[in-house]
């Protein structure tokens, strides 16, 4: 058989003849060109990964974000904001280059009674899985120890699945966690290389877990905030095998509770508030399951696709206000722990027609930003989505709110020739490069 | 290019949107050089992997198109000649297919491979890819209209060949 060219329809015999269209599927070829050895990678010099690499990243820092939930005490944080370089001598078993492993979390979180005069500890345990490159399994049980949340990240494909094993729901999201490719603990080796400035100390040997091991305890005082965390190792291998770590001012030792650990926990409760949590059970060498990280839901789960949340200009100007209304109508002198956290925190706690005008205005705009899970200054966010990169210069300190003769910040948006000028106003101009009072930036 | 700006800056999801979007046009160019569909695949897969690993170095994010149809047309003349070096030791399997299509279909890319490399990227571009003038003209720096001329031409070329064929027999 051959086409027929005085046929009016040749031109379909043709596209027949060629077959269908060719169909993409990029997770396809994700799994064959991108899930290779990350060092693999990292040889040939991978633009994406370097730029995941760049982010600061750590389970604390996770942790933190879902204690700011409660406390905002981490989420105006240095995050989003430095970035950080590590160059091994040696290699910390559980910490550096981890190509898998296992830990139990716990999260402890004081609860007050509904009077307002006890308290006690409520504990939130989950089972944690952890397969290089960037996968994720957290299973949270529920009060009776059963399977309840179930969390799986894929930072390569940049999803997040949740799904409640209960309600039978869940969500597909973007990635917004931190990650860190060296594995869910390399932070560790930050701390104790001492990337992260702070004290460390051998406190001494002690039983966790009826495993002999090394505690050593890493302090640092910042914006008046004790971090204290404790690292234990396991004397003989050197592995890491568990971890402490305690909000600013807390301290307790789960090993061997006391006080409020032990008081019986009530029915009715007014206030929850996270206290630290415990790594523990760390494995470097269960047996995981490629299922286990699989983007999928059982199939009788509804599960909604929820797009990227970003931030909108108008919402990052209107905490750049915000902030500076707390502050008492000015501008901060940096955007990085940009307000009181301290007063913002007892603001937060009041009865919503008890607080400040700016208390409540500050207040707002956050609760609407974290509402969506964006954990990110709500400024960095946006510069992220919607500047060009390294584009933006902050230089409001000391602007008055209200003040439109002086600039407080300015950044290229994307797509724009033009640079973007913010006033103490709140006013908007769109300016050429060499309209800049000053060029900081190449 | 906010896309190929978000995969500069390591966003995974960004540069698979670019992959999705422009994949066919990778197979069809690709199939220009090559003439195996599988082996086109093969080169565009390469094309985008080369593509991701180089990103950072592409001066204007605007011709992200461009630049992947010169590195896809590449790694496909590259896998073409090796294909010659090589074809004599393969033995050639091909899945169960009607042999009444099987036999238009060989026809067809005979035709195909005879016309000169532009128009047959033109040819797969459009009847095999399915973009439309506007898309092809986007990869090829033509204008839309320019593309409209040439595959007049080339529909003409392409039914001389196939009357001559039909003629011979």
């Amino acid at each position: 058989m051959k086409l027929q060219p005085e046929n009016e329809s040749w031109e379909d015999d043709l596209r027949d003849a060629l077959g269908p269209v060719p169909v993409a599927d990029f997770d396809a070829w994700r799994a064959k060109h991108l899930e290779t050895p990350v060092e693999g990678l990292v040889a040939c010099n991978n633009p994406i990964l370097s730029a995941i690499r760049r982010q600061v990243s750590t389970t604390l820092l996770r942790i933190a974000a879902v204690v700011a939930i409660a406390c905002s005490v981490i989420w105006w944080g240095t995050a989003n904001w430095i970035g950080q370089s590590r160059a091994f001598a040696a290699q910390i078993a559980g910490v550096d280059a981890v190509s898998q492993m296992t830990w139990t979390q716990i999260f402890y979180v004081r609860v007050t009674s509904e009077d307002g005069k006890r308290t006690w500890i409520r504990e939130e345990r989950s089972e944690c899985a952890y397969q290089r490159p960037g996968k994720y399994r957290t299973t949270r049980m529920d009060e009776d120890g059963k399977p309840r949340w179930v969390t799986i990240s894929d930072v390569i494909a940049n999803r997040t699945l949740q799904f409640d094993t209960k309600d039978q729901t869940g969500s597909l999201k973007p990635f917004s966690e931190q990650h860190d490719e060296n594995g869910p603990f390399a932070w560790v080796g930050e701390h104790l290389r001492g990337k992260r400035g702070g004290t460390i100390s051998i406190v001494g040997n002690r039983k966790i877990d009826d495993k002999e091991v090394t505690d050593v305890k890493w302090k640092k005082s910042e914006f008046g905030k004790l971090q204290l965390q404790h690292f234990y190792f396991d004397v003989s291998s050197k592995q890491l095998v568990g971890i402490i770590s305690m909000n600013s001012g807390e301290k307790f030792d789960p090993e061997a509770p006391t006080g409020e650990m032990q008081n019986p926990a009530e029915e009715k409760w007014s206030r929850m508030e996270p206290i630290g949590m415990r790594v523990s059970d760390i494995k470097l060498d269960a047996r995981l399951d490629k299922a286990d990280f699989a983007l999928d839901a059982p199939a009788e789960y509804k599960i909604e696709q929820i797009a990227k949340q970003t931030v909108t200009q108008e919402e990052m100007i209107e905490f750049l206000a915000a902030n500076a209304d707390f502050n008492n109508q000015t501008f901060p002198d940096s955007l990085v722990r940009s307000f009181d956290v301290d007063k913002y925190n007892e603001e937060s706690m009041k009865a919503r027609k008890d607080r400040t005008v700016a208390a409540n205005r500050l207040i707002d705009i956050c609760d609407k930003i974290k509402l969506r899970e964006i954990y990110a200054s709500p400024v960095a966010q946006y510069l992220e989505d919607h500047a060009v990169p390294d584009s933006f210069q902050y230089v409001g300190a000391d602007v008055k709110l209200g003040d439109s003769s002086r600039i407080v910040c300015w950044f290229k948006p994307k797509n724009s020739s033009n640079f973007r000028v913010v006033y103490g106003d709140l006013s908007i101009e769109d300016v050429k490069e060499s309209e800049l009072p000053i060029k900081l930036l190449e | 290019m906010e896309l190929v700006d978000a995969a500069v800056r390591g966003d995974v999801a960004s540069f698979g949107q670019l992959y999705e979007r422009h994949y066919k046009m990778a197979v069809g160019l690709a199939r220009s050089r090559v003439s195996d569909v599988q082996l086109a695949e093969d080169a565009a897969h390469e094309a985008f992997a080369i593509a991701y690993r180089t990103i950072a170095t592409l001066q204007d994010r605007t011709r992200f198109p461009q630049w992947l149809g010169t590195i896809c047309r590449r790694c496909a003349s590259k896998i073409a000649q090796a294909r010659r070096d090589t074809r004599s030791i393969y033995t050639e399997h091909e899945p169960y297919c009607d042999p009444t299509r099987q036999a238009m279909r060989a026809h067809v890319q005979d035709v195909i491979d005879r016309l000169d490399e532009p128009a047959r990227e033109l040819v797969m571009l459009h009847y095999f890819s399915r973009l439309s003038y506007q898309e092809i003209a986007e990869i090829v720096d033509l204008t839309p209209q320019a593309i409209h001329g040439r595959l007049q031409r080339i529909r003409r070329e392409l039914r001389e060949i196939f009357q001559s064929e039909e003629s011979k027999e």
